[in-house]
């Protein structure tokens, strides 16, 4: 086996809202949203 | 204004360090570089590979992160996205009224010095703490 890479983190999150606020903590994608 | 590089590493809190490498080197099929000697000072005994972007950390006995690991166990500590300026993201994050759980300057092995601030973890942050560094050489 050969790990490439660390792909992305997904966070779980409770809403739609939670996500966009967490979501402007960053400016580009380095990472995942997931709910 | 903050610039995010990209996804740096997951740090994973261990109970034990040396054990935790067996085990990871194994899942991952990969070898760590040991950076306990220049991470003690800061609570935390570290194995880390960037390539992969995994970091094993577990506490100093009797260091700040011992009652961590006691109160919340084995998990993941923190999710690191490297930064251009960790000036400009510490303004930034100032700013935009998140609460700063860390800041701090940390020579790692190999001559490079991680500038990381790191949020308390939140309903903002998904319950995660989310580190931001800046990557000089010493």
């Amino acid at each position: 086996m050969k790990i490439l890479r660390l792909h992305r983190v997904e966070y779980f999150v409770n809403d739609e809202e939670a996500s966009k606020v967490t979501g402007s903590l960053f400016t580009m994608d380095g990472g995942q949203l997931a709910g | 204004m903050m610039k995010i590089l990209r996804l740096h590493r997951v740090e994973y809190f261990v109970n034990d360090v040396e054990e935790a490498e067996v085990n990871f080197s194994k899942l991952l099929n990969t070898k760590f570089i040991d950076h306990q000697e220049q991470t003690r000072p800061f609570g935390s005994l570290s194995l880390m590979n960037i390539e992969l972007g995994t970091e094993l950390v577990a506490p100093v006995p009797g260091g700040v992160l011992d009652p961590v690991l006691t109160a919340n166990g084995q998990g993941i500590l923190t999710i690191v996205y490297e930064v251009e300026d960790i000036n400009d993201t510490r303004e930034y994050l100032i700013e935009h009224g998140f609460e700063i759980l860390n800041d701090a300057v940390i020579p790692v092995a190999g001559g490079e010095v991680y500038h990381q601030i790191s949020l308390t973890a939140s309903e903002q942050t998904a319950n995660i703490v989310i580190t931001y560094l800046q990557v000089t050489q010493a």
